[in-house]
Parts: C-alpha cells; sequence; structure tokens
C-alpha cells in the first residue's frame, strides 16, 4: 500500500515564453510505513518534488500528473490538482504531510522560540488551547529526543546545536500528527555521529509514529543505511526503482553504479575514484612534467612544517569562559607529504589552517618552517620573509562561489597571485596561466570567462589552480569538496591526487568526511574540541583507531553498502554514554607513527 | 531587557560628552568669536569707550581662556568667574544676538521642535508602513507604482514650495492662519485645551511637508526588506506547516523586515532637524531652526552650541528608542549570541 504515489509527474518553470523541464514523468510510490530514498544530485530535481507534493512550487511552475495520498485517514487524494492556495492543501501541510529542511537554522525564524513555531503548527490543523498546544509540543519534544523538553521550547534557534536543531525541526514537521514525513537532506549539514543520530531518531520515529518517509538525499551512505526502498532520479528522470537491498544488489544501471562508486569508501580504498560524465584527466597532470628541478630534489622526506604545542583561545562574547580553539596542537607535515585533519565542525580545524597561514596569531607554541636546512619560526616572519613564505604555503577554500571575484575574468584570477609578488613580466605570467588552466584540466577559452559561467567543479578547479600559481610546497585544502556532488568531487580528488603525483608538494588535507580524508591522505590526525586526539597512518587509523572518538567517528560514517549499514541503534546508545577523555593533551606513541591521547586510566590500562 | 536599557542609557553617557566637546569645536572653528567682530564694529564706528566694555564682557564670558576651559566652564565642569554655572548646573548660557538668556531665547521653541519633530517621525511611519506592506505585497502592482511615484514627487519638489502651496489651500479651506505653529490669538495665551488643539492643526502641513521624502525612502526600504524576507527558507518552512497566509506575513517576515525599518529613527531624526530648517523659516514656525541659522551667522557661540547639543540629544533619545524596540523585537540583540543548551 502506498501512501503518496506519483504518477507521471511532469513539471516545467516557465520563463516568458520558454520552458525549463525539472522533471519527466516521474512514476514511484512511498510506502506505508516505509522509508522511501529519493536519490539525485543537485538539480536532478528531487527538491523540487517535495515542494510538489505540498503545493509550495513558486507560481511559474507547471504541474502535470497526479501525487495520490493515501494515507487511510480519507478517501484517496489529489494533491497536484488542488489550488496551491486553498485551505485544502493547507489542511495536508503539516497536518497529513510533514516536510523537515536540509539546514534548520535557515528553516526557522530567528526571532520567535523554537516551541512557539512548533506549537503553532499544532494550533493551525486543530482547534485547541495554547496550554495543550504547548503540551502537545513538549511530548513532541521529548519524543524527538530533547533531553530537557522546557528548556527546548523556550529556547531560540540560535541557542541550539545542529543536532538539536534539526530535532527540533523535525518535531515542528510531527506537531500536527502528520501520516507523511518528507525529508529534504536532513542530515548533510551535520556532523557525522550527530547525522546517525537523526537518522536513528527518524527510523524510531517510523515505527513509534506508523511514518511514511520520503528521504530526499544525495549521500548513497545514508541511504544504504535506512532506506526501504529506493529511488533515482537524474536530470528529472526516474534511472532506477525498487526496494533498496535489489537496487544495491544487482543494479545493472550505469547512474547509479557510478554514482556508488564515485564514493570515497572507508572499506575499500581504491587509487581512482569513479567519475560521471565530466572528462577525466588523468593526461592533464602529465603534461606538467616540466616541474622545477629545485622542487623535485627537495621533494622527498624531508621537514616541511613543524607545529609545536600550538594554543588559542578566542574570547567568548559576553561573560563566561573563553573557549579554547586550539589546545596543545602539535603536527608535522613533512614535504611532498599528504595529511589528513579530520574533526567535527567546532573542533578547531580550520583555526589551525589559519595559524598555517598566518592568518590567527597563536596564544602559546609556535609554527617552524623548514626552508634549505634552516627552521624559521613563522610568527617572526617579516617583509621579503613572509612574502616568500606566503609564496610556499597556499590555501583553497571550501566555497568555490565564494572564493573567486566575480568580476574577475579567470586569467586576472590566475595572474593576480603574481602581480602581487611582482613574479614575471606581461607574457611570463600569460603563458603560467595558460600552463596553470592546462593542469586542472579546463580548456584554455576559459581564462577569458567569468567564474559565475562556470559550474561549483569547475569553479573549484580554477580556484586550485590560482592556489598552485606560486608553486607551492604546501597546499591547505580546508573542505575543498563538501560544497560539490559526489560525482564531482571525485573528479576533484583524482584532480589533487595526480597534481600532487606530479608536482610533489604536501597536501593539509581538512575534512569533516573520513572517506574522503581516507581516499587522499598519507597520514590522519583526528581533532576533537581543540585537541588532537589520534593520528595514525592512513591504511592503520580506519582499521585500528584506537581512541574511542575516532572509533565513534567511524562507526558513524555512512558506507554506499547495504551489508555495511549504520549500527543506528549502538550510535545512538553511544551518543547518550559520552566519554571523557580526561584533559590528556600528551600523545601516547602505542606503534611506529600511531600516536593517541588516553584518559589517565587508560594509559594505566595500557601499561598494566 | 532592564539591564540592557540601563547599559544602553550609560553608553549614552560618554557619547553625549564626546559630541559636545565636538560641537564646542566646531562652534568655535571659523576665526574670532562674536565680540571680536563686536569690537571691530564699534571701533569702525569709533567709539572707545564700547571698547572697554568689550574687554569686561570677553573676561566676563571666559573668551580669553584657553579652549578646553572655556569648553569645561560652558559645560560646568570647571569653575567660571561666577563658580559652576555650566549646563550641568542648568545655565544654558548667554545670547549675545538677542542679548538674553539662551534659556529666554529658546522658551517654547524647544518645546515645539521636539514636537514637531516627534510628528513627523509618527507620520513618516503612520505613511510608510502601511503603503511599503501593500507595495510588498504586489510587487508591481497599482499601490508599489503608485508609492514609487509619490516617493519620488516627494523627494524631487522642494519642500518649502510644496509648504506654501498646501498652507495656502489650508488657509483657503480650513481657515488656517498662514505661518507659525499658533494662531494669533493664542500666541500669548496660557496651554489649554484649546490651543493645543491649535497648535495639532498647525502641526499638520509641516509635519506632513517634512515627512513626505523621507516616508519615500522608508517605503523603498520596507518594501525591499520584506520582499527579501517573503522567499526565505523559514517561511516557506512555516507555510509547509500548514500556516495561514495572513498570519504568516504578519508573524515572519514582517517582524523582521521591521527590524532594520526601526532601527532608522536615528538616522532619521538629524535629517528631519537640518530639514526643517528651510521649511520652518518659509513657514515661520516657533522652532529653533530659524535660531540656529541666526546664531551661526553672528557666531553666537552659546546659543549655536545649545542647539546643536540638543539636537544631538534628539538623536541619541532616537537611537536609544530604535534599539531598545530592536531588542524587544529581536532575541539576537537581547540574548547575543551564545549557545545556551
Amino acid at each position: 500500500m502506498a501512501a503518496l504515489s506519483f504518477r507521471d509527474v511532469t513539471l516545467d518553470f516557465t520563463a516568458g515564453r520558454t520552458a525549463a523541464r525539472a522533471l519527466d514523468r516521474v512514476s514511484f510510490d512511498v510506502g506505508r510505513g516505509r522509508v522511501t530514498a529519493l536519490v539525485g544530485e543537485s538539480g536532478s530535481g528531487k527538491s523540487s518534488l517535495a515542494l510538489a507534493a505540498m503545493g509550495l512550487l513558486p507560481g511559474h511552475a507547471r504541474l502535470a500528473g497526479s501525487i495520490v495520498l493515501d494515507d487511510g485517514r480519507s478517501p484517496p487524494l489529489d494533491l497536484a490538482a488542488l489550488d496551491r492556495d486553498g485551505a485544502s492543501i493547507r489542511a495536508i501541510r503539516g497536518g497529513r504531510i510533514g516536510l523537515v529542511f536540509q539546514e534548520p537554522l535557515s528553516a526557522f525564524s530567528p526571532v520567535h522560540t523554537v516551541g512557539s513555531q512548533i506549537a503553532e503548527a499544532t494550533r493551525a490543523h486543530e482547534d485547541v488551547s495554547r496550554a495543550v498546544a504547548r503540551a502537545r509540543a513538549l511530548e513532541i519534544l521529548r519524543l524527538t529526543g530533547f533531553p530537557d523538553p522546557a528548556r527546548g521550547f523556550d529556547a531560540y534557534p540560535f541557542e541550539l546545536s545542529g543536532g538539536l536543531r534539526q530535532r527540533a525541526m523535525i518535531a515542528a514537521a510531527l506537531a500536527a500528527r502528520p501520516s507523511v514525513l518528507i525529508a529534504d537532506e536532513p542530515t548533510t549539514a551535520l556532523d557525522v555521529t550527530v547525522q546517525a543520530q537523526v537518522l536513528a531518531l527518524l527510523e524510531r520515529l517510523k515505527d513509534d509514529l506508523g511514518l511514511s518517509i520520503l528521504l530526499v538525499t544525495h549521500d548513497l551512505g545514508v541511504v544504504a543505511s535506512i532506506a526501504d526502498d529506493l529511488v533515482v532520479l537524474y536530470r528529472g528522470r526516474v534511472m532506477e526503482r525498487g526496494s533498496a537491498d535489489d537496487v544495491f544488489a544487482k543494479s545493472l544501471h550505469p547512474y547509479f553504479r557510478a554514482l556508488k562508486d564515485a564514493n570515497p569508501s572507508l572499506a575499500r580504498r581504491q587509487e581512482r575514484l569513479a567519475v560521471i560524465g565530466g572528462e577525466d584527466e588523468t593526461a592533464a597532470a602529465a603534461r606538467y612534467a616540466e616541474a622545477p628541478a629545485r622542487r623535485r630534489s627537495e621533494a622527498s622526506g624531508g621537514r616541511l612544517i613543524d607545529i609545536e604545542a600550538v594554543s588559542k583561545s578566542f574570547p567568548a562574547r559576553r561573560g563566561g569562559e573563553s573557549a579554547a580553539a586550539l589546545d596543545r596542537v602539535s603536527l608535522s607535515i613533512a614535504r611532498g607529504e599528504s595529511v589528513g585533519l579530520v574533526g567535527e565542525s567546532g573542533s578547531g580545524k580550520s583555526t589551525l589552517a589559519k595559524v598555517l597561514m598566518r592568518m590567527v596569531t597563536p596564544d602559546a607554541g609556535r609554527v617552524l618552517f623548514h626552508v634549505r636546512g634552516a627552521a624559521q619560526d613563522v610568527a617572526g616572519l617579516r617583509g621579503a620573509d613572509l612574502g616568500r613564505y606566503r609564496r610556499r604555503v597556499a590555501y583553497v577554500f571550501q566555497d568555490p562561489y565564494a572564493a573567486l571575484n566575480p568580476r574577475m575574468s579567470v586569467r586576472d584570477t590566475l595572474t593576480e597571485p603574481f602581480a602581487i609578488h611582482g613574479v614575471a613580466d606581461a607574457y611570463g605570467r600569460g603563458v603560467r596561466a595558460r600552463e596553470l588552466i592546462d593542469l586542472v584540466g579546463l580548456p584554455r577559452a576559459a581564462l577569458d570567462r567569468y567564474p559565475p559561467s562556470f559550474s561549483g567543479g569547475q569553479r573549484q578547479r580554477i580556484a586550485i589552480a590560482r592556489a598552485l600559481a606560486m608553486r607551492p610546497e604546501l597546499l591547505i585544502l580546508d573542505e575543498p569538496t563538501s560544497a560539490l556532488d559526489v560525482s564531482v568531487q571525485a573528479q576533484i580528488l583524482n584532480l589533487l591526487a595526480d597534481l600532487r603525483r606530479a608536482l610533489g608538494f604536501a597536501y593539509l588535507f581538512i575534512s569533516h568526511d573520513l572517506g574522503v580524508v581516507e581516499h587522499v591522505a598519507d597520514r590522519v590526525a583526528v581533532m576533537r574540541r581543540g585537541r588532537i586526539v589520534e593520528e595514525a597512518p592512513a591504511a592503520r587509523l580506519f582499521h585500528a583507531a584506537r581512541h574511542p572518538y575516532t572509533q565513534a567517528l567511524i562507526a558513524a560514517a555512512p558506507e554506499a553498502d547495504r551489508s555495511r549499514r549504520l549500527d543506528l541503534a549502538a550510535i545512538a546508545a553511544r551518543a547518550s554514554a559520552g566519554w571523557d577523555d580526561g584533559g590528556a593533551a600528551e600523545l601516547i606513541e602505542i606503534e611506529p607513527g600511531h600516536r593517541v591521547a588516553m584518559p589517565l586510566e587508560g594509559q594505566r590500562h595500557a601499561a598494566a | 531587557m532592564l539591564g540592557y536599557a540601563i547599559r544602553r542609557l550609560l553608553a549614552m553617557i560618554p557619547a553625549l560628552a564626546a559630541v559636545s566637546l565636538l560641537i564646542f569645536a566646531v562652534v568655535e572653528l571659523p576665526p574670532g568669536d562674536y565680540l571680536a567682530n563686536e569690537v571691530q564694529e564699534l571701533q569702525s564706528q569709533g567709539e572707545g569707550a564700547g571698547a572697554a566694555r568689550v574687554a569686561f564682557l570677553r573676561q566676563e564670558f571666559s573668551f580669553d581662556r584657553p579652549f578646553l576651559e572655556r569648553y569645561a566652564i560652558w559645560a560646568g565642569l570647571w569653575p567660571g568667574p561666577h563658580g559652576f554655572d555650566g549646563l550641568l548646573q542648568g545655565e544654558w548660557g548667554w545670547s549675545f544676538v538677542y542679548a538674553k538668556p539662551v534659556a529666554d531665547v529658546l522658551g517654547d521653541r524647544i518645546g515645539l521642535t521636539a514636537l514637531l519633530n516627534l510628528a513627523t517621525v509618527l507620520l513618516v511611519y503612520l505613511i510608510a508602513f502601511p503603503v511599503g506592506l501593500m507595495a510588498a505585497r504586489r510587487p508591481g502592482g497599482l499601490v508599489d507604482i503608485g508609492a514609487a511615484g509619490l516617493s519620488y514627487l516627494g523627494l524631487a519638489i522642494p519642500s518649502f514650495l510644496l509648504a506654501l502651496v498646501l498652507l495656502s489651500f489650508a488657509h483657503a479651506w480650513f481657515g488656517l492662519t498662514i505661518g507659525g505653529l499658533v494662531s494669533p490669538a493664542y500666541r500669548d495665551a496660557p496651554w489649554s485645551l484649546a490651543k493645543a488643539f491649535d497648535v495639532a492643526a498647525h502641526l499638520v502641513i509641516p509635519a506632513l511637508v517634512i515627512a513626505l521624502g523621507s516616508a519615500g525612502i522608508m517605503i523603498r526600504r520596507l518594501r525591499a526588506n520584506l520582499l527579501d524576507e517573503v522567499n526565505k527558507p523559514y517561511v516557506v518552512a512555516a507555510r509547509a506547516r500548514g500556516i495561514g497566509e495572513a498570519r504568516l506575513m504578519t508573524r515572519y517576515p514582517l517582524r523582521l523586515a521591521f527590524a532594520p525599518f526601526v532601527a532608522d529613527i536615528g538616522n532619521l531624526l538629524p535629517s528631519l532637524v537640518s530639514g526643517s530648517v528651510i521649511v520652518s523659516v518659509v513657514l515661520n514656525l516657533q522652532t529653533v531652526g530659524p535660531v540656529l541659522l541666526a546664531a551661526l551667522r553672528a557666531q553666537d557661540t552659546f546659543l549655536a552650541a545649545f542647539i546643536l547639543l540638543f539636537t544631538a540629544v534628539l538623536t541619541l533619545a532616537g537611537m536609544l528608542v530604535s534599539d531598545l524596540i530592536l531588542a524587544l523585537l529581536d532575541p539576537r540583540v537581547r540574548l547575543g549570541q551564545k549557545a545556551r543548551l
């Protein structure tokens, strides 16, 4: 039995006389009491489908086909035929179908309490008193796992952590007791451990409340862990649908297989990731064989950067104690080495990168930069020495949309570093710009275009090319792929691997995604609350992690593999248990190259 | 909330001190002073005796002291020739042009100016709020286009011209006397209900004239703020919970769009005060504007400085009010961005 069935849903967005087709004869069912995952990359039309069911499409959208709601509470009802401004669709919204958004911070009004926004949904559908609505909201907050519902009720959204915010969002969607829940990328903005908890919550709610869930996502790992049924959407068309087990086991469809292989995995470490559609430029890096001899000779093994017991704390906004963003962090990067830095949001990864870039001055500790056998203290660099340092250490930002000036052509973007550092004449700069664009696998014609005409992946290539302009020895990559689709991410990761092989520089690769880090890094450091808790060779860390936090991260990382589903119950239990590393900042070396911060008890344990 | 209000009030003290110093410095910036000008004039008329009197006055009003000391005496932080008798003691100083204490020169004008400005601000919001709201509900609709046209008109027509036209109509139709804020019959009468009503009737036209230009700008601003807000995810989310459109609009986007609108009170006041000077001159309004003009031209130090300070106080008060309203509207202002859970 289907709670919600989409039949030949076709959606056009009209602009003047032209129309763009967003969905093309999409048909599938959301089974009662089941989790149906709708998978696709950005632009595949999956969010439009969710909005269509709620009658929330903008005015210039033309919808055809039927979306039948049959949850047993009323005779089957075609939602697509309802007036988008009418009372009957309003009764559906929230009352029969709840909608959970990707970014809970922006999906809550910042000036109203969480509770008032939840209770409001109840009162919109049922004629109940304020007190009853409040009691219901408290009940639903408890159900969604708020430790203290009354406090959560009176909190403003910005006072809650990301995980609690998403729980509150789910509570608001469920406040008027709908039978269907549509969750649009509900965990994309969350850290892996929190994501696992929210997934566990959805699974529990499905059973407790008898919900039918439509889960819109791009993440096959999430799908593998929680979905019963699966629909794959590509450019507005259904590529594949069926039970999740069947699709994962015997899918023959090239798109689904490609999507699966593009996912970096902890289980199977591979040299190259599969890419979808776009070109794969193994050749591009090979073309760049003329790397200077100096770099080559220095490229092997020598010391490059030593971070020594660096601490940094930021004063709290008002009252309260200052928060330590970095607490006696030590980390070394050798020439040509790729070091991964993993941690959840707020763990201090980006602060560490900023210390390396000299954008943040540490309170204590120092950063040593080794050049021609001499060690320089980065904090003491002035004038020409500082300029040299900045040429040797380059930075790639997370968001390629914000990192490039939209009013500068790609050529100007790529040659700007030469102008800043006063290197090369106009002719030499032109030659270098062409080299760089070749290197990142973009056509030379791209030089005369402007960033807005490129896709996210292409922009990230431009940003990488700019970072490479000064032939750096260390490239700091701060979440370079987390704003990109999986298939584009695969292309960028392959490109980075090729570039390193050809040019031999070192990476500091910062990410919250363990799969990505394992793919690119030789050595991985795990950060938590401003401290490095574990550091080991990549191959070793993912199989022999010792610190409970690392273990939790690995356990919570979803795999695009039905046989390796997340143990959601165990994760939920672990989250409520918590752990304490007793303030141990000293890392104990337990194996060559494998160091762990252990609570004092653990150390005694290990010694015994 | 009370703590926030008190903190905000205390923060006004250093601001006032800084502003008063700045005003005093600016007023004294032109070379010479009122007395020096008078000496020149007396000498050109060959009156030696007058010069001796001026020398006495120069000492009496501490013009022979260094700048900072003069400021401190004026502010009442330092004893002058007759002990502490500055602003802090309630002494507003002496006007040379009018040869009267500043308090007597200004008299009712202070209250009337405050009244006119308050009425204008209220009028700006009374016009801008509903019109901006309607314009944003249907962008490109009749109200939107009409409001845009009217605001350009309001900005383009010189306000004194508009004032004269309106006033002549008002005189012809309603029998309002031209000029002034009070009918001649009530000019020297004590305050009564009838007089208050008369003043209110006289206030409408100048307030409307001064408000029109600002209202046009505010309409555009509220409209833009609202259009920004209505497509935000939290509005869509509320709609997805089944909230009705009317409630949705007033509860969410309006409240957020209102914040920058309110924040403008502080900016509005000084522009109104300076903008109203020429209207006041033309309409012969008993406000401080025309007096300020005369005082600045004659380098009447204490009078000019006091009026400017009064304007500054109005502005600071406006900012205080807007900040308090903002804090009421937006918990982020009240609580800071600190996580509680």
